[in-house]
């Protein structure tokens, strides 16, 4: 236990003390901060046409926003994790595995007798105490920003589905870190290691999704997870890649947290892919790191 | 040769070498490819579903019959524009930000400014390696782009097609060679590559995926399925004369998408291809005309960010190995 606590302790202060990822952070904190505002500037606009709509006396059908449920000003919020949230943990992660092989610690390291195992998960548990304290800070602004704009504090039921919602997105990011990390172990420069894991994301937030959905790329920006219209594949071969499609996987998740889209209902297979994914992540990269500690980077 | 020209010359020998570049090169017309085949097979769905529905219908309905689905082929490259403009623009940051990044790494850089050479002619040199590498790039995506419509697509291709084709990658070409360059001025300036990345990514995700994706957020037609007024039954017309009494909101939305170049970007594409319907079969001339300002935008950012590039090489520690 010394080591993960020596591990974990390091880290944190390492991660904090490091500029780099500022940036992302920072953009990812005032994202989902102004996503509710920006949702509500729409519904309100919305509201506006519809009721100009209606004294013209041009429709009868209800107001497709009222009583719009108060964490649907949260729907922004997903997409900002799956595309922000991901990067800046993969970010993290690659950067707390590198920065040793960076300053040679590993090779001070290695002549010690360490408990690797114990040290990536110090290291894995600090990148994620990180995640789970940025994550914390989003929802806090999420909720003040949901009081001001409704004039109303959110129910006993809605806090506990947005702390939900937060504790999905926090799986989700930890297990981006996770990988993260394996690629900040075994990549050849520093460059790569942030590269990859991203060319990977992007893989599997537009490509997967759209073999499977026929949804168009930019269509996958989209809050709520796309609706198959039929892409001329086999069911089983669906069924074999779906578990891929982690960003959508989280989507559904997401989606039946928060009640944003009643119409779409979470799938056992959603919810057992992404867990999957989320254990596989950490799990694979506890095992590839201490297996790999110690490799150089290219000069 | 002209010293430009050596330089030049090394830039694309040391892309078309890299395994990286090509790896990039080969998942985007991998992307075209899937683009095509799932458009494709999207639509002969809807075909079969359409023979179906007028099969179950009985003679004398059939006239009043719903119209047959139309396949306009250039639309089925819809989702590989979407990819040269998402990971397109990613993967133009990476193919500038090595560019730089390998002479400094190799110390190649120092070697180089020992010799009677301008920064700036360096940078120059580069960025018209770039050039070549893009066009390239684009040309062999064009091919296959067509390749796979007519091929996977069965689509038939009319001379105009080309032509509206060919049009669009050039502005593919113009586009990419925007994110090359803030690559190629990003890692110059700054001391640390990882510092570059990061502001590259940041800078990528905010202009490709995050303003546009407010900006179609601010879309009342995107907030119901089926769109706003489709579902409240609106007619087009009067859609307009609506909208007319929300102006400032759509101002303001539109004014946010504008400073995105990928959103001037996909416009000029969408509108050239007739993705997007009102531009849908007319004549080249009248799109160029109703785009004017779009293109102007896209053709000016990017030689803006060239001139920086240029400009940027004035610092003294440019290119210099600094840590």
């Amino acid at each position: 236990m010394k080591v993960f606590k020596a591990a974990f302790k390091h880290e944190l202060l390492s991660s904090l003390r490091s500029r780099s990822p500022q940036l992302v952070v920072t953009l990812f904190l005032v994202l989902i901060s102004i996503s509710s505002i920006i949702g509500w500037l729409t519904v309100r606009n919305v509201t506006k046409i519809y009721n100009d709509i209606v004294s013209q006396n041009l429709t009868t059908a209800p107001n497709p926003f009222k009583n719009v449920p108060s964490l649907y000003y949260m729907r922004d919020s997903v997409i900002y994790v799956v595309l922000i949230g991901s990067l800046m943990a993969i970010i993290l992660g690659a950067q707390a595995s590198i920065r040793d092989r960076k300053s040679n610690t590993n090779e001070l390291i290695k002549t010690r007798n360490v408990n690797l195992v114990h040290r990536t998960l110090g290291q894995l548990s600090a990148v994620g105490s990180i995640i789970i304290l940025l994550e914390m800070v989003a929802l806090l602004t999420s909720f003040i920003s949901i009081w001001i704009i409704q004039k109303t504090l959110l129910n006993n039921g809605e806090i506990f589905a947005l702390l939900g919602y937060g504790a999905v997105s926090v799986i989700l990011m930890i297990a981006l870190a996770a990988i993260g990390y394996i690629f900040g172990t075994i990549s050849k420069s520093e460059e790569s290691s942030l590269l990859y894991p991203i060319v990977g994301w992007a893989v599997v937030t537009f490509t997967i999704p759209q073999i499977i959905t026929s949804t168009h790329p930019v269509a996958l920006l989209n809050p709520t997870p796309a609706v198959s219209t039929g892409t001329g594949l086999a069911q089983s071969v669906i069924n074999g890649i779906s578990p891929l499609a982690v960003m959508e996987n989280f989507k559904a998740i997401a989606n039946a947290i928060l009640g944003i889209d009643k119409s779409l209902k979470l799938s056992m297979v959603d919810l057992l892919s992404f867990s999957f994914f989320a254990v596989i992540g950490v799990v694979a990269s506890v095992v590839i790191s201490s297996k790999t500690f110690g490799r150089k980077l290219d000069a | 040769m002209h010293k430009l020209l050596i330089i030049t010359k090394k830039e694309v020998q040391d892309a078309v070498r890299s395994k990286q570049a090509i790896a990039l090169v080969a998942f985007l017309s991998l992307s075209i490819l899937i683009s095509v085949w799932v458009a494709s097979a999207s639509f002969s769905i809807k075909m079969n579903e359409y023979n179906l529905y007028l099969a179950a219908l009985t003679p004398d309905m059939q006239a009043q019959a719903l119209a047959r689905p139309q396949l306009f082929p250039l639309t089925l490259i819809r989702s590989g524009i979407e990819y040269i403009e998402i990971l397109g623009a990613l993967f133009a940051f990476i193919i500038g930000f090595t560019s730089v990044s390998r002479e400094r790494s190799r110390g190649t850089s120092l070697l180089l400014l020992s010799r009677p050479i301008r920064k700036s002619e360096i940078l120059l040199a580069k960025s018209l390696g770039l050039f070549l590498i893009w066009t390239a790039v684009l040309a062999t995506i064009y091919l296959t782009s067509i390749a796979s419509i007519i091929g996977i697509g069965h689509g038939r291709l009319q001379m105009i097609d080309y032509v509206r084709l060919g049009i669009v990658f050039i502005f593919a070409d113009i586009y990419l060679l925007f994110w090359s360059f803030f690559a190629v001025a990003v890692t110059a300036r700054l001391k640390q590559f990882t510092s570059a990345i990061l502001i590259g990514i940041t800078a990528w995700l905010m202009v490709v995926l995050v303003i546009p994706q407010i900006g179609d957020t601010m879309d009342p037609d995107n907030q119901v399925p089926g769109g706003l007024f489709g579902s409240l039954g609106i007619i087009k017309s009067t859609e307009t004369s609506i909208l007319a009494h929300f102006h400032s909101f759509d101002v303001i939305r539109n004014g946010l998408e504008v400073t995105s170049i990928t959103k001037l970007f996909e416009r000029v594409a969408f509108a050239f291809l007739g993705i997007k319907d009102k531009y849908n079969q007319l004549p080249i001339s009248s799109v160029a005309k109703a785009l004017e300002s779009s293109l102007i935008a896209v053709i000016l950012l990017t030689v803006l960010i060239g001139i920086s590039t240029v400009l940027i090489s004035q610092n003294e520690e440019t290119l210099r190995r600094r840590s």
